[in-house]
């Protein structure tokens, strides 16, 4: 499924959404949180950085198990510095402050692209933690 | 063994500079005591949220870290203010979490990264938060 994200009420709508798919996937409780703050804080990106984009939720599966990918796209000015972008700290305005950086941390697999004056591609994924293949 | 006695910080609360810092040393002292750095994020994540709580609505407060190691290893998180107190703490449980505009990730958000998670708030006294993360 896919959300344009604009503004704040997108990023709202795209949280929203990866919770329900979250939970339709079975991740627990903690792991439906993570999901959303790593689609607040990709998404929050793109409204503060880009002004729009879109970001793509889906269930996927490997060996057995189940997870949910999210890849958030823009054509925004891209990141100039992807390694100190991922630095802690290197985000402390909106959101939870803990930025790129958090997410990564949060989420099992994570990965950016990004182009100066191209745009920005971040792919991350969260498997379910029960499910052994 | 570097760590092998229980820490205990406390870190006033007066602005967002103070939440990031007692974030960052929270994230620290949960990783020292062995907790995985995507769990240690977790209890970040809800030092955070409590801190730009009392930040947002109160203006100041504390929020003392223990990392215990003795007998169990785990984290207590114990936020405090003086502010005007939650009015409704079940519906504030309750409630859906979102990370959007001025929002945060809630109350309810924040539980569900814990293992514990009390409130006691009294109207215009103020709030005590007690969240506890066990390591496994």
């Amino acid at each position: 499924m896919r959300v344009v994200v604009r503004q704040d009420t997108d990023i709202l709508l795209a949280c929203q959404k990866g919770r329900v798919l979250a939970e339709q996937v079975g991740l627990k409780g903690d792991n439906q949180v993570v999901v959303v703050i790593a689609i607040s804080e990709v998404a929050r990106n793109i409204v503060k950085y880009a002004g729009r984009g879109e970001v793509i939720l889906s269930v996927i599966g490997r060996n057995g198990r189940r997870g949910i990918s999210i890849v958030a796209r823009d054509e925004g000015p891209g990141i100039s510095d992807v390694e100190r972008a991922l630095e802690d700290g290197y985000s402390t305005g909106g959101g939870l402050g803990l930025g790129l950086a958090g997410a990564k941390r949060l989420m099992d697999e994570f990965e950016v692209w990004s182009q100066p004056g191209r745009g920005t591609t971040i792919a991350m994924a969260k498997w379910r933690r029960d499910e052994r293949g | 063994m570097a760590e092998d006695l229980s820490k205990k910080e406390y870190f006033p609360i007066n602005s967002l500079v103070d939440v990031v810092r007692a974030r960052r040393r929270g994230l620290e002292m949960a990783q020292a005591i062995g907790f995985p750095l995507a769990e240690a994020t977790k209890i970040a994540v809800v030092i955070s949220e409590l801190g730009r709580n009392i930040e947002r609505y109160v203006g100041q407060g504390s929020i003392t870290v223990t990392a215990h190691v003795e007998d169990e290893k785990y984290i207590l998180i114990i936020a405090q203010d003086g502010g005007p107190g939650i009015p409704d703490v079940e519906r504030a449980l309750a409630g859906g979490y979102s990370t959007s505009g001025g929002l945060g990730l809630g109350l309810a958000g924040s539980k569900r990264l814990m293992d514990k998670f009390d409130i006691q708030s009294i109207a215009s006294v103020g709030t005590t938060i007690k969240a506890v993360k066990w390591l496994r």
